[in-house]
């Protein structure tokens, strides 16, 4: 839960990302929220992080674009980045008759983070960041 | 200040502070997947005896292009080159050596054998995922070796549908008419050929005007429209025996005619007196059905998949426009709305979607919209085209095009071609003659 | 006397660009001072042949359109009175569209059109039964042009006797 001596830091921190954010990008309040959630990384060892999976994850190209589709994966990972272990968060899904995208999309994520270890992890902070959620979602890409 | 840090605080607190990490992917990249796919592995005497007997140095090697030319042409996949392939065919399908794989980046492997089994040819092969180092899929199939193409295209279909989630397209057939001569005086025959453009075979000798075939469900009858003995009526032709007979005992012309998702009826449009009306006719029991009534043209239908509803273009409007309607022509709706005229409306094979042609600007292109008539997308513009029709998952759309072959526009060639969904993927269809209308068949096995 | 109605037709387009400034192209123009479209139907002779003296065989008609011209009307009471004259003579009405359009509802179109020719017959006195009606859709163009007056050609319904 909330840990109340958090509370100077945490606000010290949203201080300098609310900042950052508005300097860059004012106007879009969902980057402001996102950021804000994701007080583990900080921006740029989120955005390297991402920037190192989008090149790894080759989405599957024949997927509907109009169906809600997201594989959530779950990493253990270790110091150096290799991935220990990976657990696909809604795993009962794969193997269900009528979920065929949703098990191409997971196999699709799978190879990626494969592909991509050593992930490219912030050299600091190792209990932060040793578990690791991926929200893998095709649509915006799709689509466009 | 102090406000926005409170409601910073409240957006904190309904976060779970120890939460896992989340990181949203909502970007990779959109490039075919590389895969690799081996030669299929034969050995020495089966090799000899399918020489023997289909002409063909190695069928391993043949049927392995068959998949290959196929994925590559989907847009979905990159067949790596076999030249940077490091492990021997035979090997790779015992057991792949998934770090060579890897190391030419493919994700994806496939592999197989061949063997010459009293008389038959029987093919095995596996889908490997590089990456996670395991087996996806392995199939088995014996037939007769004239079947080898079919082989081929059996096993892009599975591998296909293993890596896309959804049904292939390529053990399939186009039948579309086949043109020659001056424009004043075209020769036109009904054709069909495999959908890669192999086996191409001509139904009708030229002698009459035939025009817009479409296949049955089954894939075995074709239904056309025909100018024999100057008559335009619509045809129906049973592929197998070739036997031909006229629907209907209509007054006039009858034209526009496609089957009913449960190969029963054709439906078709009936002109008299210079309006066009939309009829169906039951095959069995030869009953007529009046299905519009105004004194507009109400031409091209074509069923929902589910057969209870027909969408059909009509200028009841004052131009040529897409409509909806109940199957028995209840409840019309018009879905087209944007600038221009609509033509040749086709339902998905899935449902949602209904591809077109639009004529605006002097322009042709070649759309979909919704069921609805929302979420208008134009998939390819030219000087002239038309005729989509769908593969059967509903994926591809197959049509024709007309080009300019001089800057005077005195010569043209017509050519068959083929669009994804997405919009992007377009490429022809190579014919041995200039080609129009093409109706995409279902997948002849499941 | 023939120059003079030219010139008088230049005369009349070349007021109509001015006060409209809306002539498309320069071929447009061009097509129109040769006097061979109004509007954008054929009014030429290029294509006509004759089912007898002063009979010719086709009308012309406007982009979608099946109405007749007075042009048209004057072509049909022509073949009226040559199909009186001739009672054992049938014909074959074939109507014709140009490759603008969409192959099925191009079909209809042609029908639509001969329909018009076939009605105006009739109201001179020719009975449906020495009438048959036949669409070729865009399927046997005249001129096989693209451009407004090989359409223009192409828009047609043509008489063709029958026996």
């Amino acid at each position: 839960m909330f840990d109340p001596n958090n509370i100077a830091a945490l606000i010290d921190k949203s201080k300098e990302e609310s900042a950052e954010v508005l300097k860059t990008n004012d106007d879009i309040s969902q980057d402001q929220e996102r950021n804000v959630e994701n007080v583990g990384l900080t921006l740029s060892e989120e955005d390297a992080l991402k920037a190192q999976i989008f090149g790894c994850w080759s989405i599957p190209l024949g997927l509907p674009y109009n169906e809600n589709l997201l594989v959530r994966i779950k990493l253990k990972l270790k110091p150096d980045g290799t991935v220990s272990k990976t657990e696909i968060l809604d795993h009962a899904r794969m193997n269900k008759p009528g979920q065929g995208f949703y098990k191409v999309l997971a196999e699709s994520a799978l190879r990626a983070v494969k592909l991509c270890q050593p992930l490219r992890v912030p050299t600091t902070g190792y209990e932060r960041w040793k578990e690791l959620q991926l929200n893998f979602d095709a649509r915006e890409m799709l689509e466009g | 200040m102090i406000k926005k840090i409170l409601i910073l605080l409240f957006i904190l607190i309904s976060f779970n502070a120890n939460a896992l990490i989340e990181v949203d992917i909502t970007r990779g990249n959109l490039n075919p997947l590389p895969l690799a796919v081996s030669p299929l592995s034969i050995d020495e005497e089966s090799r000899k005896s399918f020489k023997k007997i289909l002409k063909k140095e190695n069928i391993g090697s043949e049927i392995s292009n068959i998949v290959e030319k196929n994925l590559r042409t989907s847009g979905l996949f990159n067949p790596l080159d076999k030249k940077a392939f490091l492990q021997a065919p035979d090997i790779a399908n015992l057991k792949p050596r998934f770090e060579d794989w890897n190391l030419i980046k493919a994700q994806a492997l496939i592999t197989g054998k061949v063997n010459y089994v009293e008389d038959k040819l029987r093919v095995e092969f596996r889908l490997w995922d590089v990456l996670a180092a395991k087996e996806m899929m392995a199939l088995a199939f014996t037939t007769v070796p004239n079947n080898w193409r079919r082989v081929g295209h059996i096993i892009s279909d599975k591998v296909y549908e293993r890596l896309t989630g959804e049904k292939g397209y390529f053990d399939t057939r186009i039948i579309y008419v086949s043109e020659e001569g001056p424009k004043t005086q075209r020769i036109k025959k009904l054709a069909i050929m495999d959908q890669d453009g192999a086996n191409n075979k001509f139904l009708t000798l030229g002698n009459e005007l035939v025009l817009t075939p479409r296949f049955n469900p089954t894939s075995q009858m074709v239904t056309y429209l025909s100018y024999f003995k100057n008559m335009p009526r619509v045809y129906l032709l049973d592929i197998e025996t070739g036997t031909q007979e006229v629907v209907g005992d209509f007054p006039g012309m009858t034209f526009a005619p496609r089957f009913s998702p449960d190969g029963k009826k054709i439906i078709m449009s009936f002109a008299k007196d210079g309006k066009s009306d939309i009829y169906t006719m039951d095959l069995e029991n030869r009953i007529v059905e009046k299905i519009t009534n105004h004194p507009s043209i109400d031409t091209s239908p074509s069923y929902s998949p589910d057969g209870k509803y027909i969408t059909f273009n009509s200028d009841r409007s004052g131009y040529q426009q897409i409509y909806v309607m109940k199957k028995d022509g209840s409840d019309v709706k018009r879905i087209s709305f944007g600038n221009g005229l609509y033509g040749t409306p086709v339902w998905s094979p899935r449902g949602d979607l209904i591809a077109f042609t639009k004529l605006h600007k002097g322009k042709f292109y070649i759309g979909v919209m919704r069921t609805d008539g929302s979420g208008e997308r134009l998939l390819t513009e030219n000087y002239y085209q038309e005729a989509p029709s769908w593969s059967p998952n509903g994926r591809v759309l197959i049509f024709y095009r007309e080009t300019k072959t001089n800057s005077k526009g005195e010569g043209f060639s017509a050519k068959l071609w083929s669009i994804d969904l997405t919009g992007y993927n377009e490429r022809q269809i190579k014919t041995p003659t200039d080609a129009s209308d093409p109706s995409w068949s279902s997948l002849l096995s499941n | 006397m023939r120059l003079d109605k030219i010139l008088k037709n230049t005369l009349l387009v070349l007021t109509a660009c001015l006060v409209l400034s809306a002539c498309a192209t320069k071929k447009e123009v061009a097509t129109d001072i040769k006097g061979q479209m109004q509007g954008d139907v054929y009014t030429g002779t290029d294509t006509v042949e004759y089912l007898a003296e002063g009979v010719p065989d086709r009308v012309f008609f406007a982009t979608n359109e099946s109405i007749l011209t007075t042009a048209s009307r004057e072509t049909l009471r022509a073949q009226a009175g040559w199909l009186r004259k001739n009672p054992n003579i049938n014909v074959v009405l074939e109507g014709h569209a140009d490759e603008r359009g969409t192959r099925e509802y191009n079909l209809a179109l042609g029908e639509r059109r001969a329909n018009a020719a076939k009605d105006y017959l009739m109201t001179y006195g020719i009975s449906s039964d020495r009438i048959t009606v036949l669409s070729y859709g865009k399927e046997r163009p005249v001129d096989s042009g693209s451009n407004p007056l090989a359409w223009s050609k192409n828009r047609r319904s043509v008489t063709v006797k029958a026996n």
